[in-house]
C-alpha cells in the first residue's frame, strides 16, 4: 500500500481517510454509555486533535493512525464521563488516569468548542471571508470575485472588519467561560 | 507602520519575518496589554481554523456517505437485474416443438409507482435523503418536511434507486431553517411585537447591539417562531425535555434579530419579556433551548431570569394603556402636568422613557381609576396650583403604581392648605412624601393601589362583557404567561412536571430510524423517544397518561407516518405506517397550548 505523507495531505482527505478507523471508537463510546450523537462527536472532536498533532513540526507518527485516532478519543471520551460525573474515577482503568495536564487541556478544548459555537453569530459571509484568506491562502481580488466585493479594497476592508467582529465575539464568550 | 491590532494579528496568523517576531515577543513581555491582544488574536484564530476543520469533516463525511449510496445503488441495480433475469428464465414455457404443454402465463412486473400520485386526494412525496449535518451554521441541501408545511406540489426525486423496504431516519436537523414572521423595528424607541399567534415580545428601546459592539444604525429585523400548538411543535421539531425530564409548556419561539445581514445581541444584563398566549400558571420560568447535532432540543431553566413583574390587572376604559405602551421598563409611566398652561405631557430626564400617551387620555385614565374629574383639575390650576399625574404600567400595560405630585407655586399657609384639603377630601391616601429637590413644595399623594384597583376590576368586567373582541382580547393578556428572558434563541417558559408517577414509555417500532414523538394530552409537554433497537424509549413518562404517538421514517424513499393514540403503561405498536399526510397530521395534533 501507497504510504501515506499524514503532514501534507488535504484536510479533506485526511478526514475521508480516518471516517474508515471510525467504526472502533466509536463502537467503544456507544458500549461506554455514548449515544450515536457522542459517537460522532468524540469522533470529530479526535480527528481535530489529530489533525493538528500530525501538523506539529515536532511530532513524528510512529503507531498506525487508526491507534492515535482511538487512543485520541478514548481520552476525550472519559474526559467528557468524568466531567459529566457519569463515572466514578476508581472505575477507570490505570492506563485513563488523568494528569492535571489531561484535565487543563480537556478544559481547553471544551472552551474551544464553546467558542467555535458562538462564530454563529459572525454571518456566512463574514465566516467564507476569513475562511479563504486565512486557511484557502486566497488573493484578495480572487476572493473579492468570488463573494461579489467591487474590488480588492473592498475585500481587504471587509477582511479586517469580519476579523474584529469575530475578535470580539470569541473574545466575549472567553469571558463567559 | 502597522497599527497595534495589524501587528498582533500578524503575528497570530505568523506572517511576520523573524527579526519581526522577536521584536514582538519582546515587546508582549514588557507590554501586557499588548500581549494580551495578540492572545486575543491567537484564539481568533485558532477557533477559526477549528471551525474551518469542522467544516472540512462534514465535507468529507458528504462525501462519503454519496459514494456509499452511489455504490449500494449500483449493488441493488445489479442484484434486481440478475433477479430479474433469473426469475424469467425460471418462469419462461419452453417452446417444445414435438410436445404440447400446459402454457404458463408469465407475471407482469409491476409498474413503477407514480412518485407523485396527483390524482388521488393523497398526494404523496418522495424523498431525498441527506445525511445529518453538525452545524447550525451549516445549511442543509434544501429545507426538507418544510416542503410539506408549505404545501408546496414539488417532490424532491433521489436519482438513486434504494432497495425495498430499506429505511432511513427523517434529517430532523434540516427543519431548522424556515417560516419566520418578521418584523421590522426601530431599536432606539420601545417595540411591542405582536405574533400571529398571540405571542408577544416588549423590547425596550435602545436594548441592542452589533456584535462588534456598536448599537445598529437604521432598522433592526427580527425573525420569530412561534411554538404554540402541537402541530408546530411537531414542525419545528420542537419538544419540552430538559436532560430528558418532561417539562410543561406555557408556550416557546425562537427569536432572531439582524441587522443588514449582520446578527444582533441583547446588551449586557439587558431583559426583554414575552407574553405566552396561555392559561397563566406561577410556576413558569424562563427555560433555553439549544440543538444538538441532531437537531434535537434540550431546555435549560436560565437560573439567572427574574420573574416578571405580577401585579393586579388594568386595562383602561378606552383601552388606550395597551395600544400605547410599547415599553419594557420595570415601570413606564405615563405623566402628564395640569396647570395654567393647560395639560401637557412632561418629560423629563427622570422620565425620559415616557409619554407615548397623551395627556387628555392620562387625565380620563385618572377619572375612571382615581375619580380625579377633569373640571376638579382645571380649578386647581386657576388656584395657581399644579398637580402632575403619573401612571406606571408594566410592559403590557398593566397598572404597577399610581401617584399623583401636588405642588403650589408659593409655599404659604394657604397652599399648603389647599393641598392637604385636596388630599383629605377627596382620596383615600397610603402615603405621603413631602420635599424635594428644585421644587417649593411638593407632596406626593400615593392612592392607595386597593382602591384603584377595586374600580378596575369593575371596569374590566365592564369591558369583558361590552367591548369589542380586540380589548377582549387585550384584557384577556392579563391571565397569560409572562416571562422575562436574556437573550434571543430558543425560549420557553416551562416548568419541570412535577408529575410524580414516572414510567418508561416503550413503543414498537419497524426500524431503528423511525423518529418518535410523543405528545401529551392532559398536560402540554412533548418529548422525543430514543431508539433502542425496535424500541422508541422514554424513560420518565406520567403513568396512564393520554399520549398522541407520532411516527414518521424514510421508508422506501418516501417519507411515512404513523399516528396513534394510546395510555402510557399499554403495550404499544407503530405498525400501520402510511405515506405522510398533512391534513390527518394537522387534526391529529390540533391541541393549542
Amino acid at each position: 500500500m501507497k504510504e501515506i505523507d499524514f503532514k501534507n495531505i488535504a484536510p479533506v482527505d485526511l478526514f475521508k481517510l480516518l471516517y474508515k478507523f471510525a467504526k472502533p471508537l466509536k463502537k467503544w463510546v456507544k458500549s461506554n454509555s455514548g449515544t450515536d450523537a457522542d459517537a460522532e462527536d468524540v469522533l470529530q472532536d479526535a480527528m481535530i486533535v489529530f489533525y493538528q498533532l500530525i501538523n506539529k513540526p515536532e511530532f513524528i507518527l510512529s503507531s498506525k493512525p487508526e491507534t492515535l485516532l482511538f487512543s485520541i478519543g478514548k481520552k476525550i471520551w472519559y474526559n467528557q464521563l468524568r466531567k459529566n460525573k457519569q463515572i466514578p474515577l476508581d472505575s477507570l482503568n490505570e492506563e485513563w488516569v488523568f494528569t492535571e495536564e489531561d484535565c487543563e487541556q480537556y478544559e481547553r478544548e471544551h472552551q474551544f468548542l464553546q467558542m467555535e459555537k458562538s462564530l454563529v453569530l459572525l454571518g456566512k459571509k463574514c465566516a467564507d471571508l476569513l475562511e479563504f484568506f486565512y486557511f484557502k491562502k486566497m488573493s484578495m481580488l480572487e476572493i473579492a470575485t468570488m463573494l461579489d466585493f467591487r474590488n480588492e479594497k473592498v475585500a481587504k476592508a471587509m477582511k479586517y472588519k469580519c476579523l474584529e467582529k469575530a475578535r470580539i465575539i470569541i473574545h466575549t464568550k472567553n469571558q463567559e467561560l | 507602520m502597522m497599527t497595534d491590532n495589524e501587528l498582533a494579528e500578524a503575528y497570530a496568523a505568523k506572517t511576520l519575518g523573524g527579526d519581526e517576531r522577536k521584536g514582538v515577543e519582546q515587546r508582549m513581555e514588557n507590554d501586557p496589554p499588548f500581549a494580551k491582544l495578540v492572545k486575543e488574536y491567537e484564539n481568533t484564530l485558532e477557533v477559526l481554523k477549528r471551525k474551518w476543520l469542522r467544516n472540512n469533516i462534514e465535507v468529507a463525511k458528504k462525501e462519503l456517505w454519496v459514494r456509499k449510496v452511489v455504490k449500494i445503488g449500483i449493488v441493488a441495480l445489479a442484484v434486481s437485474s440478475l433477479l430479474f433475469i433469473a426469475t424469467y428464465k425460471l418462469l419462461k414455457p419452453k417452446q417444445d416443438k414435438t410436445t404440447q404443454v400446459e402454457t404458463i402465463s408469465i407475471p407482469k412486473i409491476a409498474a413503477e409507482e407514480p412518485i407523485i400520485s396527483k390524482d388521488t386526494s393523497l398526494v404523496t412525496y418522495s424523498i431525498q435523503v441527506v445525511p445529518s449535518i453538525k452545524h447550525e451554521n451549516t445549511k442543509p441541501g434544501f429545507d426538507f418536511l418544510s416542503n410539506f408545511f408549505s404545501n408546496e406540489k414539488e417532490a424532491f426525486v433521489n436519482s438513486m434507486s434504494i432497495k425495498k423496504d430499506s429505511f432511513s431516519a427523517v434529517p430532523m436537523s434540516s427543519l431548522i431553517n424556515n417560516d419566520y414572521q418578521t418584523f421590522e423595528i426601530n431599536p432606539k424607541i420601545p417595540n411591542l411585537i405582536k405574533c400571529k399567534n398571540g405571542t408577544v415580545i416588549s423590547l425596550p428601546a435602545n436594548a441592542m447591539l452589533l456584535t462588534n459592539g456598536t448599537a445598529p444604525r437604521g432598522k433592526v429585523t427580527i425573525s420569530v417562531q412561534e411554538y404554540s400548538n402541537y402541530l408546530e411543535m411537531y414542525k419545528y421539531n420542537v419538544s419540552t425535555t430538559s436532560d430528558a425530564k418532561l417539562l410543561e409548556t406555557g408556550g416557546s419561539c425562537f427569536i432572531k434579530a439582524e441587522a443588514n445581514g449582520d446578527s444582533v445581541v441583547l446588551k449586557k444584563n439587558q431583559t426583554y419579556t414575552i407574553t405566552f398566549d396561555s392559561e397563566k400558571d406561577e410556576r413558569m420560568k424562563t427555560f433555553i433551548g439549544d440543538r444538538d447535532s441532531a437537531g434535537n432540543l434540550n431546555w435549560k431553566l436560565d437560573k439567572q431570569s427574574k420573574p416578571a413583574i405580577q401585579s393586579e390587572s388594568v386595562v383602561s376604559k378606552n383601552g388606550s394603556l395597551m395600544s400605547d405602551c410599547n415599553c419594557n421598563k420595570e415601570r413606564y409611566y405615563f405623566q402628564t402636568v395640569v396647570s395654567d398652561e393647560g395639560f401637557y405631557n412632561e418629560k423629563t430626564d427622570d422620565y425620559s422613557y415616557n409619554v407615548l400617551s397623551d395627556a387628555k387620555k392620562v387625565v380620563k385614565m385618572f377619572d375612571t381609576f382615581i375619580g380625579i374629574k377633569a373640571d376638579e383639575i382645571k380649578e386647581l390650576y386657576k388656584k395657581k396650583a399644579k398637580l402632575r399625574l403619573r401612571f406606571g404600567v408594566d410592559s403590557i400595560g398593566r397598572l404597577v403604581s399610581c401617584d399623583y405630585n401636588f405642588r403650589v407655586n408659593k409655599k404659604t399657609e394657604k397652599s399648603i392648605k389647599l393641598a392637604a384639603d385636596f388630599v383629605i377630601a377627596n382620596h383615600q391616601i397610603e402615603s405621603i412624601n413631602k420635599g424635594a429637590k428644585n421644587v417649593i413644595l411638593s407632596v406626593d399623594l400615593v392612592p392607595s393601589l386597593e382602591l384603584i384597583n377595586t374600580k378596575a376590576i369593575e371596569k374590566i368586567k365592564e369591558i369583558d362583557s361590552t367591548a369589542p373582541l380586540e380589548e377582549q382580547n387585550k384584557a384577556r393578556r392579563n391571565n397569560m404567561n409572562i416571562i422575562v428572558a436574556r437573550s434571543f434563541g430558543y425560549i420557553n417558559c416551562d416548568f419541570f412536571s412535577n408529575q410524580s408517577d414516572l414510567t418508561k414509555l416503550e413503543v414498537q417500532i419497524p426500524s431503528s430510524q423511525t423518529d418518535v414523538k410523543v405528545f401529551f394530552k392532559d398536560v402540554n409537554a412533548v418529548a422525543k423517544c430514543v431508539n433502542s433497537g425496535q424500541v422508541a424509549i422514554f424513560n420518565n413518562a406520567p403513568a396512564s397518561a393520554t399520549i398522541l404517538i407520532v411516527g414518521t421514517v424514510i421508508k422506501n424513499n418516501r417519507l411515512m407516518m404513523a399516528l396513534k393514540e394510546a395510555k402510557v403503561g399499554e403495550a404499544i405498536e407503530l405498525k400501520d405506517f402510511e405515506p405522510f399526510d398533512l391534513n390527518k397530521l394537522s387534526t391529529f395534533l390540533a391541541v393549542k397550548i
